[in-house]
């Protein structure tokens, strides 16, 4: 595939990662590419007020004069001479436009694809934390079978790998409470992490455990929010981890009759779920 | 073997694998795993409040249930 003379945009959640992206969709490498800032974007809290960074992307020699610019210039010039687009316009959906110097040549892409790439960063994460399991059971002499997925992106837009290890025998590891999956999968991270250099954020399940505890946990959050809703008063779940609070979190993010907060510090920190008269 | 288990598991968390050594000590009913890093990964292979090293035990007593054995492992 020739991308000579075209300049791509790119969103991303970052600059780097749109890079990667669009190193992804020219298939070349990095040494090839010349790019410019067209916005940096900015991360804002728990998904309020973020934007996607935004990238024109080409292949060196492309688009001529551009290639004399240096890169810092570039990008101080089109901060001054672009003005900021309003924030609605740029959705979380716009996945990567394409802005061909020749219209023709644009046919020849693929763009139903190209909206779906995967992260190269969670591809390398999903390859090693495999590599990394499958050792680990070679050592534990138990028989398993590992499968990888990487998953749908959740309401932020955040998508995860999710290694799945099923096989008999594994009763013992999941443990009464699932200690053992969450120990495997925090030790799991550390050795993936140390191998990386970065840290990483993959899922470990041992025959469905995670799976079924998240179906549970969201069923008992929308319970609980039809009984808030009937009676009008607060209900304050059991004490939980990060990860299931944000379940809970985001199982009831959309239902208008309540809404949630976190309360109390630590191993006690605990969801609560408010009738949303009481929010003011 | 836990102690290769525990062997691999430390090596891939630390800086200097090289200076890991893992010493069996095999009892009746029982089996000790003593664990040695270099005194820079001692944070890293125990973890805050021990958290890394207990995940660590966890594993080795899974693999102890089923051998029918008591593995113990202790950072020395």
């Amino acid at each position: 595939m020739s991308a000579k003379g075209k300049a791509i945009e790119i969103s991303a959640d970052s600059v780097d990662e749109a890079i990667q992206k669009g190193l992804l969709v020219l298939g070349v490498t990095r040494s090839e590419i010349e790019y410019e800032i067209v916005d940096e974007g900015r991360s804002g809290f728990l998904g309020i007020g973020n934007r996607l960074a935004n990238i024109r992307i080409w292949v060196k020699g492309g688009q001529g004069d551009n290639s004399e610019v240096v890169e810092t210039a570039v990008v101080e010039k089109e901060e001054e001479a672009v003005p900021e687009p309003p924030a609605a316009e740029i959705t979380p959906e716009a996945g990567v436009e394409v802005e061909p110097a020749v219209p023709a040549a644009v046919e020849d892409m693929e763009f139903d694809d190209l909206e779906n790439l995967p992260d190269p960063y969670l591809l390398e994460e999903e390859e090693v934390a495999v590599e990394v399991l499958t050792t680990l059971f070679d050592k534990m002499q138990l028989d398993v079978e590992i499968k990888s997925q990487l998953g749908e992106a959740d309401e932020l837009g955040k998508q995860a790998v999710t290694i799945d290890i099923r096989g008999e025998d594994l009763d013992p590891l999941v443990g009464s409470r699932g200690e053992g999956v969450i120990d495997l999968q925090f030790l799991a991270r550390l050795m993936v992490g140390q191998q990386l250099r970065r840290r990483v954020s993959f899922m470990v399940d041992v025959n469905g455990y995670r799976h079924r505890k998240e179906e549970g946990l969201e069923k008992l959050a929308l319970r609980m929010a039809d009984k808030v809703t009937k009676r009008q008063k607060p209900i304050t779940l059991e004490p939980m981890n990060s990860y299931e609070r944000r379940l809970i979190h985001m199982s009831l993010r959309d239902q208008a009759k309540v809404y949630t907060r976190s309360v109390g510090e630590g191993a006690s920190r605990r969801v609560r779920i408010y009738p949303a008269s009481e929010k003011n | 073997m836990s102690k290769e288990l525990v062997e691999y598991v430390v090596k891939s968390l630390v800086d200097d694998p090289e200076s890991v050594v893992v010493t069996e000590v095999e009892g009746q009913s029982s089996v000790v795993l003593e664990v040695s890093v270099n005194t820079n990964d001692m944070g890293r292979l125990i973890g805050k409040k021990g958290r890394v090293i207990n995940a660590i035990r966890t594993l080795t007593q899974v693999q102890g249930a089923r051998l029918g054995k008591r593995i113990s492992v202790e950072v020395v």
